[in-house]
């Protein structure tokens, strides 16, 4: 495969064009994956609400019924529920880890064997979420998918 | 051997369990007094399952480090498995037999709790060289 990059400031949007012999499952992931991160989350705070693009999302998380959306240093809330979000960002690197939480693995850095049969993952902002042991294999199976791109 | 471990143990185990309960029970409900009746399998298969019901309550405490969570687990099932002993008759109660049994205990636990630790460790590790 080829990869050239164009970089031109004058251009008003980003433009992704593929040229392919054939459309093969993992190109289509790839472009599923693209499509992804042009995609933004409807976000709420201080009574405005913002599109925020899913690459600047840490994770999302439920607590007393409401839904958090954390970013890099910014924390907005989500009319959706998690279950909803789960569903519709099924094909990013959004998963979820525990009853509560759904994290974008594009923002973990590692993670540690943790108390009660747990694990901790370390994000790279240095934020640390328990990953229950229901989910682990969730974890793997979606970062295996991301490693077949 | 992986393979044998995850599965073929594995259900070996899950088929073990449940038959020598329904076993045990069927001879005791038939004649208490046959000697192919033992209530002890029932009994453990009873303290297993108050055990991981204690386990289940435990994880609603977030413990620092796995010490902590080790030892709490240690003294909080400890007294459970003693009440089963003396219900169930399982040996008698002298200074002797119930240090041997506390040794015994501490043992497994240890056990336990290393095999799970070895276990985070490797899911730990297989995630790391995914990402």
């Amino acid at each position: 495969m080829k990869l050239t990059v164009y970089e031109n400031p004058e251009l008003a949007e980003t433009e992704i064009s593929i040229h392919c012999p054939c459309l093969d499952a993992p190109l289509k992931r790839l472009i599923e994956q693209i499509r992804h991160y042009t995609f933004s989350l409807e976000v709420q705070k201080d009574e405005e609400t913002w599109q925020m693009p899913l690459d600047r999302v840490l994770y999302l998380e439920t607590v007393d019924r409401s839904t958090f959306v954390y970013a890099c240093q910014e924390t907005y809330t989500c009319r959706r529920t998690l279950s909803e979000l789960e569903e519709s960002l099924a094909h990013t690197p959004f998963v979820r880890i525990s009853r509560s939480c759904l994290l974008n693995t594009e923002h973990l850095s590692c993670v540690r064997p943790y108390v009660n049969h747990r694990l901790l993952a370390v994000l790279d902002n240095g934020e640390n979420l328990l990953i229950s042991r229901n989910y682990i294999s969730a974890l793997k199976k979606k970062l295996k998918e991301r490693s077949l791109l | 051997m992986n393979t044998f471990l995850k599965s073929s143990f594995t259900s070996a185990v899950q088929t073990f369990c449940p038959v020598t309960l329904i076993c045990c029970l069927t001879a005791w409900f038939r004649d208490p007094r046959s000697t192919m009746a033992p209530l002890f399998f029932p009994e453990l298969y009873l303290f297993l399952v108050a055990a991981r019901i204690l386990d289940r309550l435990l994880q609603k405490i977030s413990f620092r480090t796995y010490p902590a969570y080790f030892l709490a687990e240690l003294v909080l099932i400890y007294p459970v498995m003693l009440l089963f002993a003396r219900l169930g008759g399982w040996f008698q109660f002298h200074l002797e037999n119930l240090t041997v049994f506390t040794v015994l205990y501490a043992i497994l636990m240890a056990l336990v709790h290393a095999g799970y630790y070895l276990l985070s460790r490797k899911n730990a590790d297989e995630i790391n060289r995914l990402l």
